[in-house]
């Protein structure tokens, strides 16, 4: 693939943007082309998430002049990964050169999961045969998925904890984190409210105001010289019945299961060569989920990696070195793979990988639908 | 129609067998293969021919989760939503709530049974889950 991310943006994140979603997202934009050092006006791919800014709302907004290429990915969180791949697809093809991705939200001053409407595939299984028992949010599904890993490899309070610990560790060296001024201990984890057992208030990842927005674009529109960050390698996958999680013979089956052996496969690498991985952390459990899908961890045995400390700063595998989903903010992800790319800038000032070359970068949505992609440093060569 | 709304034409045979007080799924014409939640198509092997089987109201529990926080405007918790599988050959599975027992003391693989709770004046029941070794007082039809 010869697609690369010329540019990122966001704005603050926050409790309370006091601007409206198409506001932040033009934000997030404009700040993604200026990195780039492109004018807005140059995008011409967007790769929209559905029920969010249109495509049509981007082009009138900042008078794109023709926007060659769009398509909409409707897999959830999984999405902002999965869309580097139609992005990357796209250039290749010579449809575009500039692709647009931005997730743009209020999901703390909005109305919170509960009074939103859904987005899962098969609405009508959830009317008939969820919502009236009161099994209807995220943290209440994947809980099932948790207590089922629980029931079949073991899992402690403490391996979860750990990896709230992590995150908050993380997130306390990135001045942008919602949770860089609060410190988290295993004392306060441990006291944590139950939402839905498992999942305690620390187990869940954060809800935010705010925008962010990426810019995949041709390879040789970088000035000659200059490292870029390549995008070696996207791939997405499903699990069975990825429209209901009661009937999946195996409810611990998940789509990152097929998504990460073909990134893998195409990337040419394994999970030993990552510098980094930043890894969709909705709840504690599925970050540990995810490392043993991806090849990071062996079944039954991520908890004792997030235990050991290897996935911190310093350690084996640093894991979201911007504090994630569960305590930078809720971007859907896209946040994700900013962070990857500013490691792979060397952009990180305290909480910079050494030498960071390879990162991986996963997405999780809706009933366990995955993503991955590898992104890669490469030093600059002459066009 | 009836059922929860909005009322869907694909669930009414099973939400009448609710209102008898049994568990019905789809059941292929053709390969006999039985599947849960209800689809137009055999997963099996893709025919469109179907019926409506009664199955035995009583599984195992497969997962479960104690909700203590509320996200739906007219279920309070705490209340614990459990995952149980019948002994079907197929292995079908379904979700309701637990009735009686300990929330806090459930053991995977324990065995439940079918509760079928009318839901007032609308001419069917929502089927909710009790520990088979579990003697409810308040259960309107003693098998």
């Amino acid at each position: 693939m010869s697609a690369i991310i010329s540019g990122v943006g966001e704005t603050e994140y926050s409790k309370s943007s006091g601007r409206t979603v198409l506001r932040l997202g033009l934000e997030a934009t404009i700040a993604a082309c200026a990195d780039a050092g492109i004018d807005p006006s140059d995008i011409d791919g967007v790769v929209s998430y559905p029920f969010s800014i249109s495509p049509e709302e981007l082009v009138s907004s900042l008078q794109i002049s023709h926007l060659r290429f769009s398509c909409e990915v409707h897999m959830g969180g999984a999405s902002a990964v999965a869309s580097l791949a139609h992005a990357a697809d796209a250039i290749e093809a010579g449809r575009a050169r500039h692709v647009l991705i931005v997730r743009a939200r209020n999901g703390y001053s909005g109305p919170r999961q509960s009074a939103r409407p859904s987005h899962l595939p098969n609405l009508a299984l959830r009317a008939q045969l969820e919502a009236p028992y009161g099994w209807n949010v995220a943290a209440q599904r994947y809980a099932m998925i948790c207590r089922r890993y629980m029931i079949e490899h073991g899992l402690t309070r403490e391996q979860m904890g750990a990896v709230a610990l992590t995150m908050r560790a993380h997130a306390r060296l990135n001045p942008r984190a919602m949770m860089h001024d609060r410190e988290l201990t295993m004392e306060q984890y441990l006291a944590g409210r139950t939402i839905c057992d498992p999942y305690t208030l620390f187990d869940c990842c954060l809800e935010t105001d705010g925008a962010c927005a990426v810019i995949v674009s041709a390879g040789d529109s970088a000035p000659v010289g200059r490292d870029r960050v390549a995008i070696r390698a996207v791939a997405e996958g499903r699990p069975p019945f990825p429209d209901d999680l009661t009937n999946r013979p195996d409810l611990l089956e998940i789509g990152l299961d097929k998504a990460a052996p073909m990134a893998w496969e195409i990337a040419g690498v394994g999970p030993s060569e990552m510098d980094a991985a930043m890894i969709y952390d909705c709840f504690t459990f599925e970050l540990i989920h995810q490392l043993e899908s991806a090849g990071f961890a062996e079944v039954g045995r991520g908890g004792e990696l997030a235990e050991s400390g290897a996935l911190r700063l310093g350690g084996a595998l640093p894991v979201n070195t911007h504090g994630g989903l569960l305590s930078e903010g809720h971007l859907q992800g896209l946040n994700h793979v900013i962070e990857a790319v500013r490691q792979l800038r060397r952009e990180c000032g305290s909480r910079q990988v050494d030498d960071a070359r390879l990162i991986a970068v996963t997405g999780w949505g809706d009933l366990g639908d995955g993503s991955m992609a590898v992104l890669e440093r490469k030093t600059g060569v002459a066009a | 129609m009836i059922g929860p709304e909005p009322h869907d034409e694909l669930f009414q045979p099973y939400w009448e067998g609710t209102a008898l007080g049994e568990l019905r799924v789809q059941q292929c014409t053709v390969c006999e293969s039985h599947r849960w939640p209800p689809r137009p198509v055999c997963t099996s092997c893709r025919s469109f021919d179907s019926i409506w089987r009664t199955v035995p109201d009583f599984g195992r529990l497969y997962s479960w989760t104690r909700v203590e926080h509320q996200s739906h405007p007219e279920i309070p918790p705490p209340y614990t939503v459990v995952i149980v599988e019948l002994d079907t050959p197929d292995g079908i599975r379904f979700v309701g709530q637990l009735r009686g027992g300990d929330p806090l003391a459930l053991v995977p693989g324990q065995m439940m049974r079918a509760v079928f709770e009318p839901v007032q004046g609308a001419g069917y029941c929502l089927v909710q889950w009790t520990p088979v070794d579990t003697h409810m007082t308040d259960r309107s039809d003693d098998r």
